[in-house]
């Protein structure tokens, strides 16, 4: 007993050292809240959000948040995480490191698609009846603008540099990129049938959609939305995500329960991977060599190795996960 | 003051009503427990070519075996046409999901001013997954069926309201599930068989 005191003594200035590391550490470097990186998927059914550690792929914690949660976006510097919730007026944020909600904020509508600004300090709602954007500020979640979009719009994101937001117009089949400095529309595009998830580069060039109801993806050059090519994957493809140095770009085929792999340098369809039914959501890990596809219909996560093709793990998540958008912090 | 709280009220209630009118896909799940092995209640179901225990469905023209891939044509008493493609087949899991590709028009109704053709079941985009599980000494039989209502633009009319396709899929479910039971405990009442809907 009394040696074990002892022992406790001794240890602790280290152990106030370690302390004063972290908080230095924490006030220095505001990513390091992130240190865990977790995958967030939302299951719409359960009105849950799952928080997968990545490390482990095992479920520690599940969140309630009502309002059939479907998007997911990560504020990959502030910490926090923004939930969509289409029948819940708007969205939730929860803290990427308590893992509580802390706040909810009233859209108006339906909100399906939500992203954030590369520099977290704008959060993007996209609303599928009120073909409307709302832009609001992340640091006081304050309304910025809302803006007047295409038909039915589903899918965001912002450029790398914060200037152009994109947007997939569902119902008008087009893809439009928006100004925001100006807030104004600077050019509109004719894709495939009814593009539903799309994805941009690191470096801004390409953009790339996915045509739910032409079961093809489209590219485009992301700076004046000039039409590349299309490739034709599986059945009603949903969302994508981009891995191996943007080397491959992976497509959830939501008919097929299949995962369409497409070279970026060719633009070919080299492979379809099996996962689980009803396949939906999809985001890369900070590691950008494993894919999580989240399986609506089976209530699981599927992770690809994108070295080996291969699926490597299914996680339970729970019913209806959906993870519409970038749901994996770093 | 009043005004504000009347308009707020008025906004509440119009925007609830708006929510329930887009169309969401929903997931059934039906259960029930048989106390029979699990390989003699799969043996039953397990044939994709061949649904004679469901009694709801007079004749199956099947295709392609228990081949993914595969389809079946299956006719109702009423001469309606279900046409149903094999997704996925797993015999070891003892399961199979397939999907609806293909349904006769019971009849057009007119609604909003266009002509609606109303099919044998009132859904659209239907997947369903047929498991049999070992509980026990026993077994249970998992049907799940997802499907959004027959309508998929706002307000729906009756014939294609969600109501009715989950009235509908509750039925061909349950007398499905019920005949299945009933083969192995012929005195089991149907009222053992469960039935989760979310949406």
């Amino acid at each position: 007993m009394l040696a074990k005191q002892n022992q406790r003594q001794h240890y602790m200035p280290f152990k106030y050292t370690f302390q004063i590391i972290y908080v230095l550490l924490l006030l220095t470097n505001s990513s390091f809240l992130l240190a865990q990186p977790y995958a967030f998927i939302t299951n719409q059914l359960d009105n849950s959000i799952a928080v997968v550690d990545v490390a482990t792929n095992q479920v520690i914690k599940t969140i309630a948040v009502v309002g059939k949660p479907v998007g997911v976006a990560v504020n990959h510097r502030l910490g926090k995480v923004y939930i969509s919730t289409p029948e819940g007026d708007g969205f939730a944020v929860i803290d990427a490191q308590s893992l509580q909600q802390t706040n909810h904020v009233t859209v108006g509508g339906a909100s399906v698609g939500i992203a954030v600004s590369p520099d977290g300090q704008r959060i993007f709602v996209a609303d599928w009846y009120e073909n409307s954007v709302s832009i609001f500020n992340s640091a006081d979640l304050e309304l910025i603008k809302k803006l007047i979009v295409g038909k039915s719009p589903s899918g965001l994101v912002v450029s790398p540099d914060n200037r152009w937001l994109y947007v997939a117009n569902r119902m008008d089949d087009t893809l439009s990129q928006i100004d925001l400095r100006s807030f104004k529309i600077r050019n509109t595009t004719k894709v495939g049938a009814h593009p539903f998830g799309i994805i941009l580069d690191k470096k801004g060039e390409y953009i790339y959609s996915a045509n739910v109801e032409s079961n093809d993806v489209s590219v485009l050059s992301a700076q004046n939305l000039k039409r590349i090519s299309r490739i034709k994957v599986g059945g009603r493809p949903y969302a994508l995500a981009l891995a191996l140095n943007e080397k491959l770009l992976f497509v959830t085929n939501q008919d097929d329960n299949t995962v369409s792999v497409i070279d970026t340098q060719t633009l070919k369809e080299i492979s379809q991977i099996e996962v689980g039914e009803k396949p939906e959501g999809i985001s890369t890990h900070s590691d950008d060599r494993h894919v999580y596809i989240a399986n609506w219909f089976d209530g699981t996560v599927t992770v690809i190795d994108a070295q080996t093709l291969s699926v490597v793990e299914t996680i339970e998540t729970g019913d209806g996960s959906r993870a519409f958008g970038d749901f994996i912090s770093k | 003051m009043k005004k504000i709280s009347l308009l707020a009220l008025f906004l509440f209630l119009f925007s609830a009503i708006s929510f329930a009118h887009g169309p969401v896909r929903g997931k059934m799940t039906a259960k029930v427990a048989i106390d029979a092995p699990a390989e003699e209640v799969w043996d039953v179901i397990k044939n994709f070519d061949d649904m004679s225990w469901h009694p709801g469905i007079k004749s199956t023209d099947g295709k392609g075996g228990n081949e993914k891939g595969a389809t079946r044509v299956l006719t109702l008493p009423g001469g309606g046409t279900i046409t149903e493609f094999l997704k996925k087949y797993d015999d070891k899991k003892m399961s199979y999901t397939y999907k609806i590709t293909d349904m006769s028009i019971v009849k057009t109704i007119q609604h909003s001013g266009q002509d609606e053709d109303v099919p044998v079941l009132a859904v659209d985009n239907y997947q369903g997954k047929l498991t049999v599980k070992k509980k026990g000494s026993g077994s249970e039989v998992i049907w799940v069926a997802t499907y959004y209502r027959g309508y998929m633009n706002n307000n729906p009319p009756v014939e294609l309201n969600e109501e009715t396709a989950d009235k509908q899929v509750t039925a061909v479910l349950k007398e499905g599930l019920t005949s299945l039971l009933n083969k192995f405990e012929p005195a089991a009442s149907p009222e053992t068989i469960t039935f989760e809907m979310k949406r």
